[in-house]
């Protein structure tokens, strides 16, 4: 009989490549919540979530919205007395919930991340007037309007080119790219 | 002239092109030579890594390889580029195994990397190669009295990579001391700006932004010195949106360290990408002048 693969353990897995200690180090003292910055529109702190991996509490986690308010700042990572890579974690995390297309609804989060990185794989390059727009209406009307005024001014004063940039070699740098994610060869 | 390889990153070339500006500019008074990287991508913020790791390491390496084949170290004067690649360097020259998968993808690019660059930011060009008696000497204009909060954000000094102070670092404070400002000593320098939520989680990059700018102001400081084109755009175009928000009348320019530097090295305003703000630094420059001319 195949073994079941915990959560716990999948987890650990999608860590093994960052260079911090295991989670099971944790020690469930909470010095990451308490430095984290985003922990007030969390809804668990960092100390319950790595509590909540532990436990194998795989639904749980994959609808919390922690790992996608972290702004990647990396004080609880230095700052763990255990050693963990919290940051990192974070980031296994959100990629463990893309993977599974699984994230609680109304987040901008995934679906920005998936458009920043289409753009690039078309142009080589990130930039902004393409990104944002598109998720400003879910502010509704008033930072729309404020937005858009941003924008403007930033147009004027040089800051806001109208048309995105391309990199030269993009032929090489998406044969680069499917060298990892093999998508095929486009003709 | 020193050179290094220059990696402005994407926001150099809009958003912040008074960064990139005043880099070039203060860097060459200063006898250094930025060389842009030729045809470099993006570093991928933090979006690649929230979708594929081998990806996202594959896409830095791809500038650094760039850099070692010239023999010149990287230097980002973005935060989130820098920590990008420092720990993209790092671990590839740690784990062979890694760094044979990206090579394999940077064969379809004919490039190879081995990790042997120096990842530098910007500001520890300024810092560690040329030193603050160096830069003092040439300061012509120093900003005398002028009361400048240093804001490090968070990638330039965590996650730790040598022996740095994480805690309550201050070569920024001294560089600042160097061109003749007064630093502001409060405790959300190294705080969180909220720079990678301000798309995906408005209200909590928000509420960031306001405790930061509460803070400089609360101590008295009459400009905030960024060293990261996201902090910059977060404190700067944000602030609107945060006095509506919690009903505050912050009105206070943010600029980047290579344009104070370069201000006191004497460059007019206008090199410097100076007066690109929408929080209009016009206060802070008057202040600047009338120093010079007293």
């Amino acid at each position: 009989m195949a073994s079941e693969l915990y959560f716990s353990k999948e987890i650990a897995n999608l860590m093994y490549a960052t260079h911090g200690k295991p989670i099971k180090n944790c020690l469930q003292c909470g010095t990451c919540s308490a430095t984290c910055p985003s922990v007030e529109f969390m809804d668990h702190t960092p100390r319950e979530l790595i509590g909540m991996i532990s436990a194998d509490l795989k639904d749980e986690v994959l609808a919390s919205n922690t790992y996608w308010s972290c702004a990647s700042c990396y004080y609880c990572t230095v700052r763990c007395p255990a050693g963990i890579d919290i940051a990192d974690l974070m980031y296994a995390l959100k990629r463990y919930s893309m993977w599974k297309g699984a994230y609680p609804e109304g987040l901008i989060g995934p679906a920005f991340s998936e458009s920043f990185i289409k753009m690039i794989m078309r142009t080589g390059r990130s930039f902004e007037p393409v990104l944002a727009p598109s998720y400003i209406f879910k502010y509704g009307a008033r930072d729309f309007i404020q937005e858009a005024k941003t924008a403007t001014a930033l147009v004027m004063k040089g800051r806001l080119p109208l048309l995105p940039t391309k990199i030269e070699g993009l032929d090489n740098f998406q044969r680069m790219v499917r060298r990892i994610i093999p998508i095929g060869e486009s003709s | 002239m020193k050179q290094y390889a220059y990696y402005p990153g994407c926001s150099l070339e809009s958003l912040a092109i008074g960064y990139h500006l005043s880099a070039i500019e203060a860097a060459r008074a200063l006898g250094i030579e930025l060389k842009e990287i030729e045809d470099w991508n993006c570093c991928g913020a933090t979006a690649y890594f929230h979708v594929d790791e081998l990806l996202a390491y594959t896409l830095v390496a791809r500038n650094l390889a760039k850099a070692e084949r010239v023999g010149l170290d990287f230097v980002a004067p973005c935060s989130g580029c820098y920590k990008n690649a420092y720990f993209t360097n790092a671990y590839l020259r740690q784990d062979p195994e890694l760094a044979e998968h990206i090579n394999f993808a940077l064969e379809a690019d004919n490039l190879h990397i081995n990790g042997t660059t120096r990842v530098r930011h910007l500001l520890e060009v300024f810092v560690e190669d040329l030193g603050f008696e160096e830069i003092k000497k040439i300061v012509s204009r120093p900003l005398n009295g002028l009361r400048v909060a240093p804001y490090y954000g968070c990638q330039l000094v965590r996650p730790r990579k040598d022996g740095e102070d994480i805690e309550n670092p201050q070569f920024f404070e001294s560089l600042l001391s160097a061109i003749g400002a007064e630093p502001v000593e409060y405790t959300s320098k190294t705080r969180c700006c909220g720079g990678s939520l301000i798309i995906s989680n408005r209200k909590a990059a928000l509420d960031m932004v306001h405790n930061l700018l509460q803070d400089a102001v609360k101590h008295e400081a009459d400009v905030i010195a960024t060293i990261c084109p996201m902090c910059n755009v977060n404190l700067e175009l944000y602030q609107n949106n945060v006095n509506r928000e919690y009903g505050t009348q912050f009105s206070i320019p943010v600029m980047y360290f290579t344009q104070l530097l370069g201000l006191a090295l004497g460059i007019t305003p206008g090199r410097l990408g100076v007066g690109k703000e929408l929080v209009s630094a016009a206060p802070m420059l008057f202040f600047a002048q009338s120093m010079e001319s007293g």
